[in-house]
């Protein structure tokens, strides 16, 4: 199976979801900026990279696990993908979507405008790490509520 | 070997190449016609958030379709190309996008107009064609 973490950029609330369900950052604990900031692929993929499945790692499942942009246009993209996998593949692989952008929050919206658009990094990346730090702990609701999203399988291993 | 070709936005550039692609001796003018017909019989917006639909068979052997949504040509393909290598249908699918953005009204554009997007669809075309061949060789 193949796991994919989707948001906005590619960048930040996916990129931290997939290395907290990698066991690659804690998830009962708060995790420290460097932590965070040591992260590949945070704050890091530019605009030109939206689009590309940026490989994070495997899974205690042996699964491999991907992290995607889409801008707006995340919905439209999983259909896309899923009408053109039925096409082609049989049997069909199964592929697990992950969508983070509603868990995108509003000053980590600010701060990837910060570090992305305006390309104030050296403000924006630290606000950044800092707020995920803040949210990620096990008491917050939001790995949890992350965590409870059924992840949109849009292929089915097998057909009976 | 499923051929798709993608256009953002209105499935008109998608469909002409299906049709370029599936018959080569097709002219403009004709084309025009034939893919306004077939608009009306097989198309209405709205509903899903993306078009996509059977167009027939090359004389090579390929089943054509075309697909249409909102999302930019180059983006969508990284994506898709990048899951289908993935999930190791890269050799089956083969997704042809129109680079440009296009933002004509295809319905009633001008003969010298329609000449030029005839050029470019045939060049997709052509470089779909290369395309299939080099995947078969392999």
């Amino acid at each position: 199976m193949i796991v994919i973490f989707q948001c906005f950029g590619g960048t930040h609330t996916s990129v931290v979801a997939a290395f907290i369900y990698l066991g690659r950052l804690p998830r009962t604990r708060q995790p420290r900026l460097d932590e965070i900031l040591a992260l590949p692929y945070f704050d890091r993929a530019g605009r030109a990279e939206v689009g590309t499945l940026h490989y994070a790692g495997r899974n205690p499942g042996g699964n491999s696990v991907f992290i995607l942009g889409s801008r707006h246009w995340g919905a439209e993209v999983r259909g896309q993908a899923a009408a053109l996998l039925r096409l082609a593949a049989s049997p069909m692989p199964k592929v697990a979507v992950i969508d983070c952008l509603p868990h995108v929050t509003l000053p980590v919206r600010l701060g990837g405008y910060i570090s992305q658009r305006l390309g104030l990094t050296a403000i924006g990346r630290p606000w950044l790490a800092g707020e995920f730090s803040g949210i990620i702990p096990g008491s917050s609701s939001w790995w949890s509520s992350l965590n409870g999203i059924p992840p949109l399988i849009f292929c089915k291993v097998q057909e009976n | 070997m499923i051929i798709v070709y993608y256009s953002r936005n209105s499935p008109w550039p998608a469909l002409l190449a299906s049709m370029r692609h599936c018959r080569p001796a097709l002219l403009p003018e004709q084309a025009w016609r034939e893919a306004a017909a077939w608009m009306k019989a097989n198309y209405c917006p709205g509903g899903q958030s993306y078009f996509l639909k059977r167009f027939g068979e090359s004389s090579g052997g390929d089943t054509i379709y075309l697909m249409s949504s909102v999302v930019p040509a180059l983006f969508l393909k990284r994506t898709l190309n990048g899951l289908l290598e993935l999930t190791g249908s890269g050799g089956q699918v083969l997704l042809a996008a129109f680079p440009l953005y296009w933002k004509r009204r295809w319905e009633y554009c001008s003969s010298g107009r329609k000449r030029a997007c005839w050029m470019e669809i045939e060049a997709l075309v052509e470089r779909t064609r290369l395309q299939v061949e080099l995947v078969k060789r392999r």
